[in-house]
């Protein structure tokens, strides 16, 4: 079968001139023909300059009514039009999965492309990759036994479909985040743990993350265990005594006040063993002065 | 007696030349591009023809002829090749540190060009 060749730039059929049946020869003379249509090419390129696939674009009047994807370089090719504008787009919601799940745009999307005899227009257009941050609660001793917690990420310029999640073994991913926002993300304890476990006060943690495509990005909870005693002080015959507990540490002192019948919790001790080193009645209870 | 010729000696021979090569690639940019030789004007020239010397000579690029075609590319598709869609292969090819100059730029005007046949990529801006 003759395979037809055509000229690439005009796109002409090309006939052999020789005196013989063809067209099985290609003339070895390079004609120029005098070029009278163009072509368009359209990048698609992400935040890190790099060619994205399988974005679907459009150029109306290139004769390819169902549009064009980009290839694996990022490219897609209109050629041999005539010169005049063509108006060109590229449609997110039509693209390939990894384009529609994995980028927005905060650029134009559509341009009026002018097409020249003779020339290659290139229209380039921009893409922003979503971004993955990965929160982590840790504890600051380094050890594995975690509290639940919750994670909040939250962003004036971006509404996330997904703010709040748990964290499962101390970490949770928050994909599809804009690398063109900033964000505020909040670490929540359980409520059954929070009288085990206090989070280490840090607040760069928590306002105005930015994240990047290449990540990684990681915010890191640091959390440390609460160190308490529950107090009681029980008046045996009509529980109305009350007092204050002076509690002794290795190299610290201090107090637990108003402690009476129902259990007093007292948190803020350090790691290890409280000596009780006395107990002060308050003064309507002075007439008890024995302890048990 | 073995005569050792050490890089930084072919690096200092190949500097000297550079200066020789700056009138033959400045005459063929105007001779085969007069327009972008018009539109750079003479001192963008000759700073187009220098960055494509010390460019071409960094990646082994070093006969007056090969460097033309790098020239070429350059004027055609950016310093970067940044308008050629096979920029990066491209600019892995060119910096193979063992394949020769003739070859790398054979190939890589070869591949690029036949992508544009000839024509001229011209960047669309956006009107402001």
């Amino acid at each position: 079968m003759p395979i037809q060749l055509v000229c690439p730039l005009c796109g002409d059929e090309l006939k052999c001139e020789k005196a013989h049946e063809g067209p099985y020869d290609v003339p070895p003379e390079i004609v120029k023909c005098a070029p009278t249509k163009g072509g368009l090419h359209v990048v698609v390129r992400d935040n890190h300059q790099k060619g994205v696939p399988g974005v679907k674009v459009y150029s109306d009047g290139s004769g390819k009514g169902n549009g064009d994807s980009t290839d694996d370089l990022g490219f897609a090719y209109f050629e041999q039009l005539p010169a005049k504008d063509y108006p060109t787009r590229i449609v997110l919601d039509e693209s390939a999965k990894d384009v529609r799940e994995g980028y927005y745009t905060e650029t134009r999307v559509s341009v009026s492309a002018e097409v020249k005899a003779g020339q290659i227009t290139m229209v380039e257009f921009a893409l922003i990759k979503y971004a993955t941050m990965l929160v982590i609660l840790e504890r600051k001793d380094k050890k594995s036994d975690l509290p639940g917690a919750t994670f909040e990420v939250t962003s004036d310029k971006h509404k996330l479909a997904e703010p709040s999640k748990p964290a499962q073994d101390g970490k949770a991913p928050f994909e599809k985040l804009k690398p063109t926002a900033l964000y505020t993300v909040k670490c929540k304890l359980d409520e059954k743990d929070e009288k085990n476990f206090q989070l280490v006060e840090n607040k760069d943690v928590e306002a105005d993350q930015k994240v990047t495509s290449a990540g990684p990005n990681e915010v890191v909870f640091l959390v440390e265990p609460r160190f308490w005693v529950d107090l009681v002080l029980q008046d045996l015959e009509d529980d109305k005594v009350k007092g204050t507990f002076r509690l002794k540490q290795p190299g610290t002192r201090v107090e637990a006040a108003d402690v009476g019948r129902d259990v007093k919790h007292r948190p803020g001790l350090e790691s290890g063993t409280v000596e009780i080193e006395g107990v002060q009645l308050t003064t309507e209870s002075r007439e008890f002065v024995e302890l048990t | 007696m073995a005569l050792i010729i050490r890089d930084e000696q072919v690096r200092s021979l190949l500097t000297g030349r550079a200066s020789t090569l700056e009138a033959p690639l400045l005459k063929k940019l105007a001779l085969d591009c007069p327009e972008d030789h018009l539109r750079l004007g003479d001192g963008g020239a000759l700073t187009l023809v220098r960055e494509t010397i010390r460019s071409g000579i960094r990646r082994g690029i070093h006969l007056e002829a090969d460097l033309g075609v790098l020239l070429r590319l350059y004027v055609e598709l950016g310093p970067g090749l940044e308008l050629a869609a096979e920029r990066d292969w491209a600019n892995k090819v060119l910096d193979h540190p063992k394949l020769p100059g003739t070859l790398k730029v054979t190939l890589v005007s070869r591949r690029l060009f036949a992508r544009t046949q000839g024509r001229r990529i011209v960047l669309h801006r956006d009107e402001v």
